[in-house]
């Protein structure tokens, strides 16, 4: 490992103790913040996954949605306690995301990117239309007798958010990392050379999938009422690319980094300028257009280039 | 010899327009066979019916003495069909080292890495000096060797070459010419499509003319470059060169 790997390791580490002991710590704000970074570190993560295989995704609100729905449903119809109703949620997810991977075929660039727009704002129209499932425009409360308490839905965020970094960690590390950067570049070719891009899409989305509806499951617990403009609310979808792009596209600690740096950014404005309304959304959103112009490889990038001296990590072969 | 590939009134297009009608054609082993046909002709399509990449209508396609038609692309290259595309599309974002090493993908090609890695850096020497570079950041001559390796690190029985010779001068189409000929003495075949006549004759053994999607002449190398139809259509030989001298 080079010395890099090894300080991003530990920061990595670090961070995870971190997040994991703010909620211990019987401060509202300070968990509030924590909870919102993780879950955002969620959908960053699962985002970039499928960006990284050329799949660009503007429907990830659909896993949130879908998430919080199902987790809800499970516990007001079914009684299923907070942490049992995250698995059907999960697994909803994965059947969502190797859906949409059959479904969008062959797709790439903007159809692909359309056709998830598209599933997103479908399941909004589907959960408005049957009210008497989801409560329709009136939404729905969290049975409340179910409630685990703050603090464990305060650990959940948390705990998804470091599964979701090593599942993508692991991931990196093994010979399909290769064929999703080879499906990114060219997927014709990378077919002509023996992968089967179908398959990794499947198994990519399903992935993603999983992460994203998790997030949106634990969050719909953290927030106690859902409906389907809540639910599969556009900001989702720009939120979980906003933060990878921020903190560097296509690499392993961008939607950390991104994550940990919207969710901070939000807050600095909101404290500076939060007395004026839309101004803070102003000033977030003019920042956010230099730092994308004038650091196209994200936060990550720009610390990359800061250790030159130390040769910059390259990626790892194939084995 | 015996046909190592065989297409037999292959019919394909795409959507609603016919592209190849009752295309036959056969590659013998260890053969080297060029395709010869003007834009438009069916050429790529007849490639990527072989690749997998498309599904003809009909007609079959026999390689090694079995029916492939309804084996998928990316397992027709573990069989011993290797690519090398029309425009190159190598991966320009991934170093030349990458490229390669994708190219021996399939578990077969994969325990025979070093070895093809060698062969194909013997082959291509300039691609030895530019392991490290982004593929994409070469010269097009460079990049066609590269398309070349790396369809060889697949460690093919037929080595399909796309145009090799589009966009490239003339002494870069040369050394890809050469490097061509010392693979087929490996014993590879090779299907060689070119609009580039006069190369794809010189390395041939026979070749096939593909016009409006099917075969209208074939023949030995020598035997082609001779014929009238081959002259006017691609050799830009004058029409009646004794009348011209006449004059």
């Amino acid at each position: 490992m080079t010395r890099g790997s090894v300080a991003a390791t530990c920061a990595g580490i670090a961070a995870g103790i971190v997040a994991l002991a703010i909620p211990l710590l019987g401060m509202p704000l300070l968990a509030d913040i924590d909870f919102r970074i993780c879950a955002l570190l969620m959908v960053a993560v699962s985002w970039n996954l499928m960006a990284g295989a050329g799949l660009v995704s503007l429907g990830h609100s659909a896993f949130w949605g879908l998430g919080a729905y199902v987790a809800i449903l499970a516990a007001n119809d079914f009684a299923v306690p907070f942490a049992a109703s995250l698995l059907p949620a999960m697994l909803a997810g994965a059947l969502l995301g190797a859906a949409l991977a059959l479904i969008t075929g062959r797709m790439r660039g903007i159809y692909f990117a359309i056709s998830t727009l598209a599933a997103s704002e479908g399941l909004r129209v589907l959960a408005t239309m049957l009210p008497d499932i989801t409560g329709g425009g009136n939404g729905l409360y969290l049975d409340s007798k179910l409630f685990p308490g703050k603090t464990a839905i305060g650990l959940a965020a948390p705990c998804g958010a470091i599964l979701a970094a090593l599942i993508a960690w692991a991931i990196s590390r093994s010979r399909y990392a290769f064929a999703l950067r080879a499906m990114r570049n060219n997927e014709l070719a990378s077919q002509m050379l023996g992968v089967a891009p179908i398959r990794f899409r499947v198994g990519i989305m399903m992935i993603a999938g999983a992460i994203a509806t998790l997030a949106g499951a634990i969050n719909a617990w953290h927030g106690g009422y859902l409906d389907p403009g809540v639910g599969f609310d556009l900001k989702t979808t720009i939120d979980a690319q906003i933060a990878p792009i921020l903190g560097g596209v296509y690499t392993l600690p961008g939607p950390i980094i991104g994550a940990i740096a919207t969710i901070g950014f939000e807050e600095l404005t909101r404290a500076l300028f939060g007395g004026m309304v839309g101004i803070s959304l102003l000033v977030f959103g003019i920042v956010l257009v230099v730092v994308v112009l004038c650091m196209p490889q994200g936060i990550f990038g720009l610390l990359r280039g800061l250790r030159l001296p130390w040769r910059p990590a390259t990626p790892r072969a194939a084995r | 010899m015996t046909a190592l590939l065989a297409l037999s009134n292959i019919r394909a297009g795409y959507g609603e327009s016919l592209v190849l009608q009752d295309l036959s054609l056969e590659v013998a082993e260890g053969e080297v066979v060029c395709l010869l046909g003007a834009n438009g002709a069916g050429k790529t399509t007849t490639t990527r019916v072989i690749a997998g990449l498309m599904r003809p209508w009909n007609g079959e396609i026999r390689f090694a003495g079995r029916n492939v038609a309804d084996v998928p692309g990316h397992l027709r290259v573990a069989l011993g069909i290797g690519l090398s595309p029309e425009g190159r599309q190598i991966f320009p974002d991934m170093t030349v080292h990458e490229n390669l090493l994708l190219g021996s993908y399939t578990p077969r090609a994969r325990r025979e890495r070093p070895r093809a890695m060698e062969q194909a850096l013997a082959l291509f020497p300039r691609l030895h000096e530019r392991l490290r570079q982004k593929a994409g950041l070469m010269s097009g001559g460079e990049q066609q060797m590269l398309a070349i390796a790396r369809a060889l690190m697949s460690r093919p029985r037929l080595l399909m070459l796309d145009e090799p010779s589009l966009g490239l001068g003339p002494r870069i189409v040369m050394d890809v010419y050469a490097a061509v000929a010392e693979t087929a003495r490996s014993g590879i075949s090779i299907l060689l499509v070119e609009q580039n006549a006069e190369a794809a004759l010189s390395a041939a053994d026979r070749g096939y003319v593909l016009a409006n999607g099917s075969i209208v002449a074939s023949g030995s190398a020598a035997v082609l470059r001779d014929s009238a139809l081959v002259q006017q259509a691609f050799l830009g030989t004058p029409p009646s060169v004794p009348h011209a001298v006449a004059k």
